[in-house]
């Protein structure tokens, strides 16, 4: 009986009791804790509003991260969506591939971070190219599973019917293509902001990372959680207003 | 007149099994062909060596068409398209306009009694249903070869009926080669100008068990 009503209660209900469950675990914790560990939710949330309300934080700080995101994204995900279609093309190029794959994708973060910011010094440049190469792995996996997953009876359909290659992605491809995309994207956006924000604490001198640095080296423990709670926005955000329409749009079309 | 399909000691095998064995075929323009055979004997491979879907190991082989129609076993359309954008889609690809093309697969699509369901995707639309949109697309690019492989396989009887004879109506005015391949010998009786039955010897393959006077 009772299953059946918890099943009354919308998704949402459930996301919103557990968000509610984690705040008062963190509250609890906070009062536990001195305020120089654990900043409380409402300590958090006053910082979060300064953050907003400081002019200088939002042009020195957040808008650089969202443009090293904005920029690491595209590249990384154009770059490893790209790769994957040429592999998934190609059988050759993807066997060519496929160790740079693998040692992208089991070497440790901070060594990449180490090594780009040997290679390219402090700033963005070093920002983006980290990101972009963390990220680019995780979607051509995706991209090039996707693309030897596609239905071959539609790809012999085409070559009788002739369609050439731009028909072929277009209207076989990126149908296809679309889900498992999407699905690398949703990882690559969460990994590649944590990772912006990861290599701007190491070696940027703007960015909400470079902001968090100052944070904890000033022991403004309020403040680093309300950096940490905008990374967390940020993520989130790009989820609800970009990939989440996206998704659906995907499923629209694939009906 | 020049044939428009040609196969001289045609051989095709998968790993090391031999699926075709010199086989010989001539197929002319305008001419309906019946090809006959148990399953597994490589009727339907031949087909996808005409529609350059497969090579042939040695022989020769000459196709000469410059827009081949393939009606396959399951009827291949886009499951994200609508019956209409699964028929237009081929014509753009020849290059036709956009409203032509989508007359066109109209026109096709009322041909295949199929007209009040062009917005319909293929999830929408019975087996029989998604053969006749397969169907209209074939016919719709204006083939000089068509390629039946099976085409009513799994169909009901009446169903089956009713599509050979939107069939056999669009053939009767047109001059397309076509090659029929079933294993069922009923679904040929009267309609082709010849039919060839495949067997499992090299030397019984292109045997012509009965000739079919048709109309045609």
């Amino acid at each position: 009986m009772s299953s059946r009503k918890t099943n009354k209660l919308p998704p949402y209900a459930f996301n919103v009791l557990g968000l509610v469950l984690l705040v008062i675990g963190w509250e609890i914790l906070a009062r536990m804790q001195s305020g120089l560990v654990v900043a409380s939710p409402g300590e958090t949330l006053a910082a979060l509003f300064r953050l907003f309300e400081n002019k200088a934080f939002l042009t020195v700080h957040l808008y650089p991260t969202l443009k090293r995101i904005g920029m690491a994204l595209c590249f990384g995900v154009g770059s490893g969506m790209i790769l994957g279609i040429v592999a998934g093309l190609v059988e050759p190029i993807r066997l060519m591939l496929a160790p740079v794959r693998w040692i992208l994708m089991s070497i440790p973060g901070v060594i990449i971070v180490v090594v780009f910011m040997l290679w390219f010094g402090m700033g963005t440049t070093m920002v983006v190219c980290i990101t972009a190469t963390m990220v680019a792995p995780i979607v051509y996996v995706n991209t090039a599973d996707g693309m030897a997953s596609v239905d071959r009876n539609l790809l012999e359909m085409a070559k009788v019917y002739r369609l050439p290659l731009h028909i072929r992605l277009a209207r076989i491809y990126a149908v296809a293509l679309a889900g498992p995309l999407l699905s690398s994207v949703v990882i690559a956006t969460g990994n590649g902001i944590r990772l912006v924000v990861l290599a701007e604490m190491l070696g940027a001198n703007k960015g909400i990372g470079h902001a968090l640095a100052i944070s904890r080296a000033n022991l403004q423990t309020d403040e680093l959680y309300a950096l940490t709670l905008l990374a967390m926005l940020i993520i989130g955000g790009v989820e609800v207003l970009l990939l989440r329409p996206a998704r659906k749009a995907v499923q629209r079309r694939r009906v | 007149m020049t044939p428009i399909i040609e196969m001289k000691n045609v051989n095709k095998r998968f790993g090391k099994t031999p699926v075709i064995t010199r086989f010989n075929l001539t197929v002319q323009p305008g001419e309906i062909l019946g090809m006959l055979g148990p399953s597994g004997i490589g009727k339907s491979t031949i087909l996808r060596m005409i529609a350059g879907l497969e090579t042939p190991d040695s022989g020769h082989m000459h196709v000469d068409s410059s827009h081949i129609g393939y009606v396959f076993q399951e009827a291949r359309l886009l499951p994200w398209d609508t019956a209409l954008d699964n028929v237009i889609l081929p014509l753009r690809a020849q290059g036709m306009d956009k409203k032509k093309a989508t007359d066109r697969a109209r026109l096709y699509l009322k041909r295949m009694r199929l007209f009040t369901f062009e917005k319909a995707y293929p999830h929408q639309l019975s087996g029989g249903m998604r053969q006749r949109v397969a169907l209209a697309r074939a016919f719709a690019i204006n083939p000089d070869i068509l390629l039946l492989d099976e085409p009513f396989t799994g169909l009901d009887k009446n169903l089956k009926k009713n599509m050979q004879h939107l069939l056999d109506t669009i053939l009767e005015a047109s001059q397309i080669a076509v090659i029929h391949v079933t294993h069922d010998q009923s679904e040929l009786l009267g309609r082709t100008n010849r039919t060839i039955h495949l067997g499992p010897q090299p030397q019984e393959q292109c045997k012509t068990p009965y000739q079919n006077p048709i109309n045609v």
